[in-house]
C-alpha cells in the first residue's frame, strides 16, 4: 500500500532547519545544545513514527517538484530505506549527546555541528531516496558537507586527508552519473523497483558496464579495496565525526548504494542469469581477509578501527551479492550491527584520548582499571564483532553463512569464521592489556570519563546486546532486513 | 526594449554632477526590461510570438523583432544579470572616473543584446551583434591602465575581425535564398550545394566562435575579463560570449535547420572541437593565478558546453546547452561580483593571496562557494541540471564519448574552483610567517574584524544574493513553468521535427 506523506519529505528537512539556525545563531554552546538536541529527537520520532506502518508493508512517498524532463525528486519510504533511516536517526541521537562535551575544547563548533546536522539531513534523505537521481542528489550533497568535518582540525594532515577524501569521491561521484545518466537514457526511468528496472533485453556488455560503473562508484564510500584508502586517513577528524560518518552515514551510504543497485536496479532475477555478482563477492571477500590483516598491523587505534571497517562493509556487501534470502538478511542487518559495535568503540576511543590523550594501543596498558565502564562496553562490542553469540555480530555472521550456503558457496563460510578469528586477534589483544595488564604508572584509581560521554557508550552497548539477544522484536533492525529481504527476493 | 536606449542616452545628456539620477537610470533601465519579458513568457510558453513592425532601412535591409522562446530565454538572462550589474556598480563603481561613460554604455549594451537576443532575421541580429562588440570596448578600457587598454584593443581586434566573417556569410546567404528570417526549419536548403552549404557554415561559426570562445579563436577571453571591471566582467562572461554561442544556436537551428546540419555532417567536427576546448581551457584554468583570469578561462570552457549541447541535435542536448547559457551566466555572473569584492575592498587578485578571506567575508565568500560548487555540477544547483540535460543528450546521440567529456570537464572544474574556497576557508592569514607576538596581535586583528556588512555596501551584496538566488532556484525547481527548461521544451518539438 502506498500512501502519500508529508514525513517522509520532514525527516531530512528537521535536520537541515536544525543547520540553518546553527549557523545563524549557534555562538553558545547553549543554543547549539537546544538546536541539535531538539532537532535529532525530533528526528528520531518523526523516522520512528513511520516504523509500524513500514513493517506492515505500508510505503510512505512524498512527490516533490519535477527536476527536469523526465525526472522528478522523489523520496519515497520502503523497508529497506525506513531501516538505513531508523539507524541513522537514532544514533545521530546518541552521538550528538556524546559530541556536545567531546567537542567542548574544540574550535568553529558552530562549522562543526552546523555541517554534522546538513550531513545527516542528506543520509536520511539517501535512504528515503525514491529514485536513483534523487539518490545521487543527497549522495552528492553528503560528500561535500561532510568535507569540513574530514578537515575539522585543520592541521597539515587533516586538510590532506580532506583533499584525499575528495580525490577519491568526487570521480566516484561521477561514475555513478554517468551509470545513472545510460541507465536512464536506455530505461526511460530511474525508479528503485522492487524487481530491478533492467531485463535481459538489454545488452549484456552495456550491463556489464553499468554494473561495474555503480559498483566502482558506490564502491568508494563503501572503502571496497582498492578504493578504500581514503577512510583510514580520514581518521583524523574528530571522534564523533569518525563515529558517525566513518562507521556509519557516509560509509554506510556507499554500503546502501550497492544494495540499491542490486536489489532495486538491476534486480536479483536478473543478477543471478548475469552472474555479476560472483565476482563481487570474491571482491568483497577479499577485502574481508585484506582488510583485517591491515587492522591488525595498525598500532592507532583509530586507525585499526578504520581497517576494520573496510573489512566489515564488506560483510554487507558480500551478504547482498550471494542473491539469497538469507544473504541479503545478513547483509542488510549488518548495516545495524557493525554501526552500532563500531560507534561503541570510537566512543571509547574518543573517551580515551580526552581523558588521557593516548592514541595508540601500546599505550593503554591497563587502561580498564581505570576506565572499567568504559573499556567494558569496548569489550562488549569486540566480542560482537568476533561474532559471540547473544551479541549483535552473531546475527550477521549465522545469516550470512547460511546465505553463502543457500548460495552453495561453502567458500564463503570460511571466510566468515576466518575472519572471525582475526577480529578476535586484533580486538582481544586490546581488551587483555586493558583489563589484565597494571598500568605501568601503578595508578588504578578509578578515573571514568564524563557521564555524557560514557551513557552513549553503554545505551549502544546495551544495543549490541538487544540486537544479538532479542533479535526478533518487531521494531528492532532485523524485522525490518527481513521485510526488505522479502520484498526483494520472493 | 528600448527602455535601456532610452536611458542610456539620458545618462549622456545629463551633465556629470547628476550621478545619483544616473544611478537610478541605470536601475531601472535594466529592471524594467527584465518585467516587460516576464510578461511575454507566459505567452511565448503558448507559441504566441510578440512581432514588431518591419523597419524597412533600404529595400534589400529591414529590421524586424520576434519575441520566440530561445529570446525569451538569452534576453531575461541578460536583463537579469544587467540588473544585478549595475546594481553592484552603485557600489564598485563609487569614486572611480567616467561614470557617465560607464552606465552610458552599460545600458547602451544592454539595450544591444536584447537586440541581438529579440532579433528576427540574421541581419537585425548582425547589426546589434556589431553593436555590442564595438560599444563593449569603453567598458572593458574602463581602468584605462595600461593592460586595460591592451586587453581592450587585442578583445576589439578579435571581434571585428569576427564581424567581418558574419558579415560575409550574411551576405551569402542573403543572395542565395534571398531572405534571412529565422525559421524553425532553416532557409537553406541542399539545392545550394553541399561545398557551398559547408563554407556559409564554417564562415559563421568561424565569425560567431570568436565570441562564444571556442578555441583557437578564445584568445581575447582571459584578456579582457581580469582588466574589466568586475560588474563588466560578469556581464562579458555572463552574456557577451553567451551572445556568441546564441548566435550559433541561431545558425544551427533558425538558418541551416537542424536537419541539414545533420545531414552535411557538421555538428559532430563541432562537437568535437567544443569537446577539446572544455579540457584544455578547464586545465588552463588550473594554472591561473590571477582569480579573474581563472574564472576566464572557465567561461570558455563554459561555453563549450553550450555548443556541445546544440551541436549534438537531440532534444535533450538542446534543452542542455540552452539551458545552460542561463545557468551559467547566473553561476560566473555570482562568481565574478563576488571576485570583484575582494578586489574592491581588499584589493586581492589572486588565489595565492586569498588564504583565509572567508573569515573576513563569509557571505560573500559563501556566496561564491555556492557558486563554485553550482558550476562543478553538484546537485541540486543550476549547473546540475545543464550537467544531466547534456549528459542524457550525449546518449541520446549515442556519443558516450562526449558524457566521458562532460563528466571530465566537472571534475577539473572542481580541480579549478575548490582550491579557492580551500585556501578562503582553510587556510590561515599567512599565519606561519609571523613571530608570536605578531601572530597573537594578527588574531586580534582578526576578532576586531568589523562585520562584513559595514564593509562591503548592501548595493554590491544584493546582487550576490539574487545571483545565489537564482542558482539555486534553477536548479531545485529547473523545470517550473516559466523557467528556462519549460521555454526550451516548447521551443525544441519544432526545431528537432524533422
Amino acid at each position: 500500500m502506498e500512501v502519500a506523506d508529508i514525513r517522509p519529505l520532514l525527516a531530512p528537512t528537521v535536520s537541515l532547519i536544525c543547520a540553518i539556525f546553527i549557523f545563524l545563531s549557534g555562538n553558545t554552546d547553549a543554543s547549539r545544545k537546544f538546536w541539535s538536541l531538539s532537532a535529532s529527537t525530533v528526528k528520531f520520532f518523526l523516522v520512528m513514527s513511520m516504523l509500524p506502518g513500514s513493517l506492515k508493508g505500508t510505503i510512505y512517498f512524498t512527490q516533490l517538484v519535477p527536476f527536469a524532463p523526465g525526472v522528478d525528486i522523489n523520496l519515497r519510504v520502503d523497508p529497506l530505506g525506513m531501516f538505513f533511516a531508523s539507524v541513522s536517526s537514532t544514533l545521530w541521537l546518541v552521538t550528538t549527546v556524546y559530541a556536545l562535551t567531546y567537542m567542548k575544547p574544540e574550535h568553529a563548533q558552530k562549522r562543526f555541528f552546523g555541517f554534522f546536522a546538513l550531513a545527516v539531513s542528506t543520509t536520511v534523505g539517501i535512504s528515503f531516496s525514491g529514485n536513483l537521481f534523487t539518490l545521487f542528489i543527497f549522495y552528492e550533497l553528503l560528500t561535500i558537507v561532510t568535507y569540513p568535518l574530514v578537515i575539522h582540525e585543520e592541521t597539515p594532515e587533516a586538510l590532506r586527508a580532506g583533499k584525499k577524501y575528495l580525490i577519491f569521491t568526487l570521480p566516484a561521484g561521477a561514475l555513478i552519473l554517468l551509470a545513472i545518466c545510460i541507465t536512464f537514457f536506455l530505461t526511460g526511468t530511474t525508479t528503485l523497483s522492487q524487481n530491478g528496472i533492467f531485463s535481459l533485453k538489454y545488452d549484456i556488455k552495456t550491463l556489464a558496464f553499468l554494473f561495474a560503473a555503480y559498483i566502482a562508484g558506490f564502491g568508494v564510500k563503501a572503502a571496497i579495496m582498492p578504493l578504500h584508502s581514503w577512510l583510514p586517513s580520514a581518521m583524523v577528524a574528530p571522534t564523533p565525526v569518525s563515529a558517525l560518518l566513518h562507521a556509519v552515514a557516509v560509509v554506510k551510504a556507499g554500503a546502501f548504494g550497492i544494495l540499491r543497485v542490486i536489489f532495486n536496479v538491476f534486480g536479483v532475477e536478473l543478477l543471478r542469469e548475469l552472474g555479476f555478482c560472483n565476482y563481487l563477492a570474491y571482491i568483497a571477500a577479499f577485502t574481508i581477509i585484506a582488510g583485517s590483516f591491515m587492522a591488525l598491523l595498525q598500532e592507532n587505534l583509530k586507525r585499526r578501527l578504520a581497517y576494520s571497517t573496510v573489512s566489515q562493509l564488506s560483510y554487507i556487501v558480500l551478504g547482498a551479492s550471494l542473491l539469497t534470502p538469507s544473504g541479503a538478511m545478513g547483509g542488510i542487518v549488518h548495516l545495524a550491527n557493525q554501526a552500532f559495535q563500531k560507534i561503541t568503540m570510537f566512543f571509547v576511543a574518543g573517551s580515551i584520548e580526552r581523558k588521557t590523550g593516548k592514541k595508540n594501543i601500546s599505550e593503554m596498558v591497563g587502561i580498564g582499571y581505570k576506565m572499567p565502564f568504559t573499556m567494558a562496553t569496548f569489550t562488549l562490542a569486540s566480542l560482537g564483532f568476533m561474532g559471540v553469540p547473544l551479541l549483535a555480530g552473531f546475527i550477521t555472521k549465522w545469516y550470512v553463512s547460511l546465505g553463502a550456503l543457500e548460495a552453495n558457496e561453502p567458500f564463503f563460510v570460511g571466510i566468515m569464521l576466518l575472519s572471525a578469528l582475526l577480529n578476535a586477534s586484533y580486538w582481544l589483544p586490546i581488551v587483555y592489556i586493558a583489563f589484565f595488564k597494571k598500568p605501568p604508572d601503578g595508578d588504578t584509581k578509578r578515573d571514568e570519563a564524563l557521564s555524557s560521554m560514557l551513557y552513549p557508550c553503554i545505551i549502544c552497548a546495551l544495543y549490541i546486546i538487544a540486537l544479538g539477544t532479542f533479535a526478533e522484536i518487531p521494531g528492532l533492525p532485523l524485522s525490518l532486513a527481513k521485510t526488505a529481504a522479502h520484498l526483494f527476493l520472493k | 526594449m528600448f527602455t535601456p536606449f532610452l536611458t542610456g542616452s539620458i545618462i549622456f545628456l545629463t551633465s556629470k554632477s547628476f550621478l545619483k539620477l544616473k544611478e537610478w537610470l541605470a536601475f531601472l533601465g535594466s529592471l524594467l526590461p527584465f518585467i516587460f519579458l516576464l510578461l511575454i513568457i507566459p505567452l511565448s510558453l503558448r507559441n504566441v510570438f510578440l512581432v514588431t513592425p518591419i523597419i524597412r532601412i533600404t529595400p534589400d535591409i529591414w529590421l524586424r523583432f520576434r519575441a520566440d522562446q530561445l529570446a525569451l530565454i538569452f534576453g531575461s538572462t541578460a536583463a537579469l544579470l544587467w540588473f544585478m550589474a549595475s546594481l553592484y556598480s552603485w557600489g564598485y563603481m563609487k569614486g572611480k572616473e567616467h561614470l557617465t561613460r560607464f552606465y552610458g554604455f552599460l545600458l547602451l549594451n544592454l539595450s544591444w543584446t536584447l537586440g541581438v537576443a529579440l532579433a528576427g532575421n540574421l541581419l537585425t541580429l548582425y547589426i546589434f551583434y556589431e553593436l555590442l562588440s564595438i560599444s563593449s570596448y569603453p567598458i572593458i578600457a574602463h581602468e584605462e591602465t595600461p593592460e586595460a587598454l591592451a586587453a581592450a584593443k587585442k578583445y576589439l581586434i578579435y571581434v571585428i575581425v569576427g564581424g567581418v566573417f558574419i558579415f560575409l556569410g550574411l551576405v551569402i546567404t542573403y543572395f542565395l535564398c534571398g531572405t534571412q528570417t529565422f525559421t524553425e526549419t532553416g532557409i537553406m536548403s541542399l539545392s545550394i550545394g553541399k561545398t557551398m552549404l559547408t563554407f556559409i557554415f564554417l564562415v559563421f561559426i568561424i565569425g560567431f566562435g570568436v565570441k562564444a570562445a571556442i578555441m583557437p579563436l578564445h584568445g581575447w577571453v582571459p584578456d579582457a575579463h581580469p582588466a574589466a571591471p568586475a560588474p563588466a566582467s560578469a556581464l562579458l562572461s555572463g552574456i557577451l560570449v553567451a551572445a556568441g554561442a546564441f548566435g550559433i544556436i541561431r545558425i544551427f537551428y533558425n538558418i541551416f535547420g537542424a536537419s541539414l546540419v545533420q545531414k552535411l555532417q557538421l555538428n559532430l567536427p563541432l562537437a568535437y572541437l567544443a569537446s577539446l576546448t572544455i579540457i584544455v581551457s578547464s586545465i588552463l584554468a588550473i594554472t591561473q593565478d590571477n582569480l579573474k583570469r581563472r574564472l576566464a578561462y572557465s567561461t570558455i570552457g563554459q561555453m563549450s558546453y553550450v555548443v556541445l549541447g546544440i551541436s549534438l541535435i537531440t532534444p535533450n542536448g538542446f534543452l542542455g546547452g540552452v539551458v545552460h547559457i542561463a545557468n551559467h551566466a547566473f553561476m560566473k555572473g555570482t562568481l565574478f561580483l563576488t571576485a570583484g569584492v575582494l578586489i574592491k575592498t581588499a584589493d586581492k587578485r589572486n588565489v595565492s593571496e586569498m588564504n583565509g578571506v572567508g573569515y573576513a567575508y563569509p557571505l560573500t565568500m559563501g556566496a561564491f562557494t555556492l557558486a563554485a560548487l553550482a558550476l562543478i555540477g553538484t546537485p541540486p544547483m543550476a549547473g546540475f541540471v545543464s550537467k544531466w540535460l547534456l549528459g542524457v543528450g550525449t546518449l541520446e546521440a549515442s556519443q558516450p564519448l562526449f558524457l566521458a567529456v562532460l563528466l571530465l570537464g566537472s571534475l577539473l572544474c572542481a580541480g579549478y574552483l575548490l582550491p579557492v574556497v580551500y585556501v578562503s576557508f582553510f587556510k590561515k592569514e599567512a599565519e606561519e610567517i609571523l613571530s608570536e607576538p605578531a601572530a597573537a596581535q594578527n588574531k586580534k586583528s582578526i576578532e576586531k574584524l568589523e562585520p562584513e556588512v559595514d564593509k562591503v555596501p548592501w548595493s554590491m551584496l544584493v546582487p550576490i544574493f539574487i545571483g545565489i538566488s537564482a542558482v539555486i532556484i534553477l536548479g531545485i525547481c529547473a523545470a517550473l513553468y516559466g523557467l528556462p527548461i519549460s521555454l526550451a521544451e516548447v521551443t525544441v518539438k519544432k526545431l528537432l521535427s524533422f
